[in-house]
């Protein structure tokens, strides 16, 4: 399985580090890719991690509210409703994506998402996409 | 990208922990990645022996771009950062893989290795794809600031700005500066404290009286105020502007008039209740605040023949407060648990009638009855002038506290809060406090802007303002040719313009579209 | 601006379908103010119907390519070299463009990405609200500079109806009442007057219902005469 997960610095990627830090077991098949903000995360950004083979990917970023850059996060989730309904309708289906938010302390989520996600793809089965020469 | 050359270092682990895996095999990997002119192994990057290694590394190389791989350690980037800078090279040519927290300690060793191979191939991936962005022209950073402000807090701010060395000008819209109730203060040291700083301050910073600021252009280091007075309008330009709207802090009688001290000191036997706050007075809290204890404290020590009540839900006196609050029950105050609401007839003397959680249902007289509240018509105004958003408790909104005391979501503008819950002379302090050090700070280097940036190509754009209508900070606007332009001084790099315009104008200078896919491409390949 | 949304990726993929080499085509005009054929919007289109391809096993090939307006020919010809070779262009852009690049490009199938609806302009970020009716023959300076035509449901000249309630329109809640607005407007300049004055019944041959309308602005117009002077060919 791959799972690529889009975490924002601040909020997302602290939180996986902290995970880190407090030695959890955390899912090896998922791989993060660091924004500076979900505000950056495109729609593109999610369609082509599938095309490129992904058999899930999580965007994963600061509380409602909580944003450092203001709103990137509602940004984002505007966006991951876009790519869930291209998703469903090229047939790949909209669980393989979905949008988690944490706090940077919130550790334990991390692991929850990664593992959710791990869930996910296995009932999902993998992409049809995923094989590459 | 043909004139690329990937630097690669290795930390070697800190301190008596092993690696699960042999950090040498990270090392080999790294050099055999295309792109990678070198790889080192390197004992303990964070220690400066490490960075000097680094250093001499750097020195005479042809590297212009390098991947660090170790752990995650907060002031790291910049120290490095600086390291790179001083080497010649741009700061951003440098990412960071910790595969300490995002491998090795989250997985079994032979997983927790390949996974540390392919997050090092998608940090070299993610350089390789980068480029050095253009470096914008210093700006003028001016290094004067305009307080905006008619209370004690506008004071208090002009102090501390002082105190870092700067020059200061106090823009007052009334024609002084209004004195708070004696009841926000604690003790007699906070009361010189407070006072002292009006005097103090007379001869070190430029008052402007009676002036109201009605525009607010230009950007951090070098804005322009224009303010309107009785005798005109006049301009003046400032390296940062301070708001410092002045609450109300008295309390009030049931008509709203703020309550007279001298007039009670002088009178004899009135009773006085105090309600508490609540959402529609202001304070947010149906506690007995530390500003009402203090002012029963306070009337009565004066007058002792005043019978005071104070009624709340909750008895707030946390730190120094709580002996001044067994001060005002010695003295005679008496503080009522408050349940359900508080009922009263009459119009001076009043009944009131109410529910203590205790003592059950209580009757009182009072000639007096005061709330507790907190108002405030400045900040709206000032929002609307200096094109701020305001929170949901119509205050002016401003950006997290810990990580970014005092700003507002326009760089260069600090404010201070009026809406503390207790706001005490120590609040007002602490909030002055903070927006004058975050002002001195951003004056303390130059207004230059280069990085992480977002930049609009003029050829595709639409003009469809749809990034100048998204960005927290108001950096896009529509320029003079009649398309966007993004302000250098005012991006911070988030990068929510970019996948929102629909003729992709705008291209970041970091996390580009082609390093996230460069990731994307590298992670995929060695996850598999 | 010209209004249109883009339309279902399950009817953009049976329009595909038999077809081979695919151009997509957007415009940096209207359709990519409103979101619906710009840049972005072909990206996306583009990599949805690549995932399409390898999915359910179509033989697409994609291509992509955005021109400042797709409406006007200069433009168009420049996409040439990207059209040869291609055996169908989806275009993003409103009606006009799609038909433009039909007209340059005769024997390649041209199929419409959007659903082109309305004229109309955002009443706030994202949302767009049809205001001109496109009717040849205005009349804002009557009704206080709202377009009955097109902001009425029943395109009346001497509204409200009875359906008017509360200022809402009787089709749904979220419309306004153009006649409640115009009263309102009218009122608000201190133009009242103007309602007493009933619009007289409208000639609608300079409407759609005469026919496609042309416009010729003769100051623009090169003559044969001096194309021939310049030397172009015809």
């Amino acid at each position: 399985m791959r799972i690529i997960g889009f975490v924002c610095e601040h909020g997302g990627a602290s939180a996986f580090r902290l995970a880190g830090e407090r030695k959890l077991e955390l899912p090896t098949e998922v791989a993060l890719i660091s924004l500076p903000c979900l505000g950056r995360l495109d729609v593109m950004h999610i369609l082509r991690a599938f095309r490129e083979g992904a058999d899930a990917v999580f965007v994963a970023g600061c509380l409602e509210g909580n944003c450092h850059h203001l709103y990137g996060n509602i940004e984002a989730a505007k966006r991951v409703e876009q790519a869930k309904r291209i998703l469903e309708q090229v047939g790949l289906g909209k669980e393989r994506l979905e949008m988690f938010h944490l706090s940077s302390d919130q550790s334990w989520k991390a692991k929850e998402v990664a593992e959710l996600m791990l869930e996910r793809a296995k009932e999902i089965g993998e992409s049809p996409l995923g094989v590459r020469g | 990208m043909s004139d690329e050359c990937v630097y690669v270092m290795v930390c070697s682990w800190a301190g008596g922990e092993r690696p699960p895996f042999q950090v040498q095999e990270l090392v080999e990997y790294a050099a055999g990645l295309k792109g990678v002119a070198a790889a080192f192994l390197i004992p303990r990057l964070c220690k400066s022996e490490g960075r000097e290694q680094a250093r001499a590394l750097l020195k005479n190389s042809k590297a212009n771009r390098v991947v660090l791989v170790g752990c995650h350690d907060s002031g790291f980037r910049a120290e490095f950062a600086k390291l790179m800078e001083g080497s010649g090279l741009s700061p951003y040519g440098l990412e960071i893989a910790n595969v300490r927290e995002l491998a090795a300690y989250i997985h079994p060793p032979e997983a927790a290795l390949r996974k540390a191979k392919a997050m090092m191939a998608a940090a070299v991936e993610k350089m390789r794809a980068w480029n050095p962005p253009p470096t914008f022209l210093e700006g003028r950073t001016l290094r004067r600031v305009a307080v905006i402000g008619s209370g004690l807090t506008a004071t208090l701010a002009s102090r501390e700005l002082v105190a870092q060395g700067l020059e200061v000008e106090v823009i007052v819209p009334k024609n002084q500066i209004s004195t708070p109730p004696s009841y926000i203060f604690a003790d007699e040291k906070e009361m010189k404290r407070g006072h002292s700083t009006l005097k103090e301050l007379e001869a070190k910073v430029k008052v402007l009286w009676g002036k109201r600021v009605i525009r607010c252009e230009g950007v951090p280091g070098d804005f322009e105020l224009e303010m309107e007075s009785a005798e005109g309008i006049s301009r003046a330009r400032y390296g940062a502007i301070i708001l410092a709207p002045e609450p109300c802090l008295e309390l009030r009688d049931l008509e709203g008039r703020p309550v007279q001290e001298s007039r009670m000191a002088n009178s004899n036997h009135i009773s006085i209740v105090v309600l508490p706050g609540g959402r529609s007075s202001g304070t947010d809290c149906s506690c007995i605040s530390p500003r009402a204890t203090l002012f029963a404290l306070k009337a009565k020590a004066n007058a002792s023949n005043l019978s005071i009540s104070l009624l709340g839900r909750e008895l707030r006196a946390m730190g120094k407060m709580e002996a001044l609050q067994r001060q005002a029950q010695c003295l005679g105050v008496t503080f009522y648990r408050l349940q359900g609401e508080v009922h009263w007839q009459g119009s001076g003397p009043y009944e009131i009638s109410f529910q203590d959680s205790l003592l059950g249902p209580i009757r009182l007289k009072a000639d007096l009855v005061l709330r507790d509240s907190i108002t405030n018509a400045e900040a709206e105004e000032l929002a609307r002038i200096f094109k701020l958003p305001l929170d949901d408790k119509g205050d002016i909104l401003r950006m997290d506290s810990r990580l970014r005391p005092g700003e507002t979501v326009r760089a260069g503008i600090l404010a201070c809060r009026y809406r503390l819950g207790n706001m005490l002379f120590e609040d007002l302090e602490r909030e002055a406090a903070a927006a004058a050090a975050r002002a001195a700070e951003l004056l303390k280097g130059n207004a230059r802007r280069e990085g992480a940036l977002a930049q609009v190509d003029k050829e595709k754009c639409s003009a469809c303002l749809s990034c100048v209508r998204i960005c927290p900070y108001s950096a896009p606007r529509i320029g003079e040719g009649g398309k966007a332009e993004v302000i250098p001084e005012l991006c911070q790099g988030c990068g929510a313009c970019a996948p929102l315009c629909p003729s992709r104008a705008i291209a970041m200078h970091m996390d580009t579209e082609e390093q996230i896919y460069a990731q994307t491409r590298a992670l995929l390949r060695c996850l598999g | 601006m010209i209004v249109g949304e883009q339309k279902p990726l399950e009817e953009i993929f049976r329009m595909l379908s038999g077809h081979e080499r695919i151009l997509v085509a957007g415009c940096r005009s209207c359709v990519a103010v409103c979101h619906a054929g710009g840049e972005k919007e072909v990206s996306i289109l583009a990599e949805a119907l690549r995932l399409r391809a390898s999915l359910a096993n179509h033989p697409w090939k994609v291509e992509e390519i955005t021109v400042e307006r797709q409406c006007e020919r200069e433009w168009v010809e420049a996409m040439g070299p990207l059209v040869k070779g291609k055996d169908a262009v989806l275009s993003l852009a409103c009606g006009v463009g799609a038909q433009t690049v039909q007209v340059l490009y005769p024997r390649i199938r041209v199929l419409p990405g959007l659903n082109t609806s309305h004229m109309g302009a955002p009443d706030m970020p994202g949302v767009f609200v049809e205001k001109c009716g496109g009717c040849g023959d205005c009349l804002l300076h009557l009704t206080g500079g709202i377009c009955p035509i097109a902001r009425c449901a029943k395109s009346l000249l001497n509204g409200p109806c009875g359906g008017s309630q509360n200022g809402r329109c009787e089709i749904s809640p979220e419309v306004p009442c153009a006649w409640d607005q115009i009263v309102r407007s009218l009122e608000a300049m201190g133009r009242s007057d103007l309602l007493e004055e009933p619009i007289p019944p409208k000639s609608w041959l300079t409407a759609r219902d005469g026919g496609p309308r042309r416009t010729v602005i003769p100051t623009a117009v090169i003559s044969e005469e001096q194309r021939k002077m310049k030397g172009e060919r015809p």
